[in-house]
């Protein structure tokens, strides 16, 4: 079996991944906006006799080194040049996308042009003439539409005739003072050594000044002192005249430039007030669909798994060894069942995020909030990287690539953990209907608070880092788009799946350690096992806090690796320090009650979609398990906020540190982690203080 | 005329940019570039306010800061 690296490489927002996801049935992120990927990701599928090796690279407008995401395309095709290069193209933008085309003409690498996006060309009345601009470049042009299902075969067979035959694009010939320049610097000066790419590539980035050379600087001098031009804008018109030469031979439009959808959407979405109103509204209903869609089924999953699960254990196997009922029940059911049972959030809170992504509306958020944040020392650009945070602070944190300059990525990096992400917002959602008849507003005031202190810390940041030259915010604006369901449904159902995965490994293997904890030395009185002794020593730390029972200290040692350990935590200790007593379970009666509580959860999801505000789905004494009684002794409303508050602003998710440290250093995860925690329990201290002088419960 | 100049929903031709010297090649230059605001395209303001410009450049939608758009020379 023959074996075909092709890179896929274009403009930021052509649809890359998707195309990938289509043709190789992976789930690479997609979304309309620029950034969404900023990493190398890689796929493989298997055609006819051969096995193709897909690279899915940063989209990026010109092979240089502007910012980090460009970075790795530039790096990886000039230093492990790939079998094929496949060059994706926005059909409505083909002038504009040709001048990547242009710079990767020079590679001389096998090509395939990929017209992507070819229904809204058509849509605006945009003819191409494929077979012309084939034999103009001198490779397989392909029209497409990113996500039907004939792409495939077209694109794998082009990609196999290429291969086959080796075909290079024609080579481009500039004007002829350029093309002198070029060849004086071949001549004269020392290109860098590459076996894989031709010395003009390398003359032609030295003439750019992208590549330092003192040996061409006396070349351009002259040249630009001849001209009296920069030689930089010579060659930049020569590379557009190649461009809008083979857009005006192939480009027939039949009807002239209508005001589009997009410019009349955006005169409101963009607008200094209404855009703001508009905001609000879209992230008021993407909470409101993750909340109160999802909410009732979460909690029937939860009693189900406690009140009918549970007692089924004992019930079913009443002469099983006392350790097996309890792993079961405490390390299973009760710890790792309570963390899937937020499934039904999670899987919401991403479908709204996706939602937003496809649309097209994400890359406006920076436009509206560029005067805000400018305060701070960043601009808008950085609210994109920082809005991913409530998706997950990781991804959140690796998108700061898009940014340019390394303090605008500090700044924003210190702002993301404090977004509330799913997993601090099922813990949020477990204790606010275990402590507060609604607890919408608590939920809206915890997220609130992460964004008052990520605005907080980016001020001090921007005192303490000094100043430096940032390039200006510049950024592309992609159509609106209507988010095809199943692009949604599956990034929605990709997510979940991740969650679950998490659930039924890392955070069942966190559990099992805790509970085993709870079990050394065997058959000690549970303060006086492991976790018991951990947990009372923790007492001292967070009783000012108002977190004075050893149960709830005990969950928060094994949250740093993951904040749903918490859930799953709570559920295994309590459990554990609970004796409940189930000789009046009665399984029939038990799944019928369980079955007519499911259908009133339906009921109460239906609902929410017409009810205008947080629907009373929270109002309701929810999750009234024997676990959950017992977490309601043990702390105090204030207690119960305090401790959301500290888990709110202390980092303890493994994930995040690690992802600081590998893109900001040791140092600055290490001191960031530290200043989490004392903030964390300064402003926990406070608000548990203050909240009891006021009696706000 | 500057661009940041420039009135709103007006068709206009980009003549060149401000630099100091004709051997310069400042980064927002080969940004403003890369992405198709260059010299003879022809641009349309959608939107302005006092810190960005959005710009209609060929098929696309571009927001630039209005200190960007000081830096671009239209007829």
């Amino acid at each position: 079996m023959k074996k075909i690296e092709v890179a896929f490489v274009g403009n930021p927002n052509v649809g890359k991944s998707t195309i990938i996801n289509n043709i190789a049935k992976t789930s690479l992120k997609v979304g309309n906006w620029p950034g969404v990927t900023v990493r190398k990701t890689e796929a493989s599928l298997v055609y006819k006799d051969y096995e193709f090796h897909i690279i899915d690279l940063p989209g990026t407008y010109s092979l240089d080194y502007t910012s980090e995401d460009v970075a790795v395309t530039t790096d990886f095709l000039l230093n492990s040049p790939p079998d094929i290069i496949v060059n994706i193209i926005e059909a409505t933008n083909l002038e504009r996308s040709l001048i990547l085309t242009a710079e990767l003409i020079e590679l001389k690498i096998p090509m395939v042009i990929v017209l992507n996006m070819w229904d809204e060309a058509l849509k605006l009345g945009i003819d191409i003439n494929i077979k012309k601009m084939s034999e103009l470049i001198g490779v397989d042009v392909i029209s497409a539409i990113g996500t039907k299902e004939d792409l495939k075969d077209r694109l794998l067979e082009s990609l196999i005739n290429t291969y086959e035959k080796k075909i290079v694009p024609k080579p481009l010939r500039y004007s002829d003072i350029t093309e002198k320049a070029i060849n004086d610097i071949l001549s004269y000066c020392a290109v860098p050594p590459n076996k894989n790419i031709p010395p003009r590539f390398f003359a032609i980035k030295m003439l750019e000044r992208i590549i330092p050379c003192d040996c061409c600087n006396e070349i351009i001098l002259k040249l630009e002192n001849d001209l009296k031009e920069n030689i930089y804008d010579i060659l930049k018109k020569d590379v557009y005249g190649v461009a809008h030469f083979i857009s005006s031979s192939v480009v027939k439009r039949s009807f002239k430039d209508e005001i589009e959808l997009t410019e009349i959407l955006d005169k409101f979405a963009l607008h200094p007030f209404f855009g703001l109103l508009i905001f609000v509204v879209i992230m008021y209903l993407m909470f409101k669909l993750s909340f109160d869609v999802s909410y009732p089924i979460s909690n029937w999953i939860g009693n189900f798994e406690s009140s009918f699960l549970h007692p089924l254990v004992y019930k079913l196997f009443p002469e099983a060894p006392y350790i097996v009922k309890s792993f079961v029940s405490g390390a299973v059911l009760d710890g790792v069942g309570f963390v899937v049972s937020f499934a039904p959030l999670v899987g919401a809170l991403f479908f709204g995020l996706s939602l937003l992504e496809l649309s097209g509306y994400l890359p406006r958020v920076p436009i509206i909030f560029d005067r805000f944040v400018s305060k701070f020392g960043i601009d808008g650009r950085g609210i994109l990287p920082f809005m991913l945070g409530f998706g997950c602070n990781v991804p959140a944190i690796m998108a700061l690539k898009i940014l340019e300059d390394r303090r605008s990525k500090l700044i924003v990096a210190a702002m993301i953990p404090f977004t509330s992400c799913p997993a601090r917002f099922v813990v949020f959602a477990f204790l606010g209907a275990i402590f507060f008849k609604n607890p919408a507003p608590i939920i809206l005031f915890l997220y609130l608070l992460g964004i008052f202190f990520s605005i907080l810390t980016a001020i001090a940041m921007n005192k303490i880092l000094p100043k430096t030259d940032n390039l200006p915010m510049i950024l592309e604006l992609p159509p609106y788009r209507r988010p095809p369901l199943k692009i949604v449904l599956n990034i929605a159902f990709v997510e979940l799946k991740g969650f679950l995965k998490r659930a039924g490994t890392f955070i069942f293997a966190s559990t099992v350690v805790v509970w085993a904890f709870l079990n050394i030395p065997p058959n000690a009185n549970i303060k006086d096992t492991v976790a018991g002794r951990i947990g009372n020593a923790l007492v001292y730390v967070f009783k000012p806090i108002g977190i004075e029972d050893w149960r709830a200290t005990t969950s928060l040692v094994p949250a740093f690796l993951a904040r749903e350990i918490i859930i799953s935590s709570m559920g295994a200790i309590y459990s554990a320090s609970t004796k409940e007593d189930y000789s009046n379970f009665n399984i029939d009666e038990a799944f019928k009650e369980q079955m007519m509580s499911l259908e009133q959860a339906i009921k109460n999801t239906a609902l929410s979609f017409v009810s205008p505000g947080f629907s009373n789905v929270f109002t309701q004494e929810s999750n009234t398990s024997f676990i959950t009684r017992e977490i309601r002794k043990s702390l105090s409303p204030y207690g119960a906020l305090s401790f959301m508050v500290f888990v709110l602003l202390y980092t303890s998710c493994i994930a995040t540190v690690s992802i600081l440290k590998s893109e900001f250093g040791t140092k600055f995860a290490v001191l960031f982690l530290l200043y989490s925690f004392v903030l964390g329990w300064a402003v926990a201290f406070l608000i548990y203080r203050v909240s009891m002088v006021l009696h706000v419960f | 005329m500057r661009l940041a100049e420039a009135t709103q929903d007006k068709e206009l031709k980009i003549k060149g940019y401000v630099v100091k010297g004709h051997n310069e090649n400042p980064g927002w230059k080969r940004k403003l570039i890369s992405m198709g605001i260059v010299p003879g395209a022809t641009v349309k303001i959608l939107r302005k306010d006092d810190r960005n410009t959005i710009l209609k450049v060929y098929n696309s939608r571009i927001s630039i800061c209005n200190c960007l758009a000081d830096k671009v020379e239209v007829e």
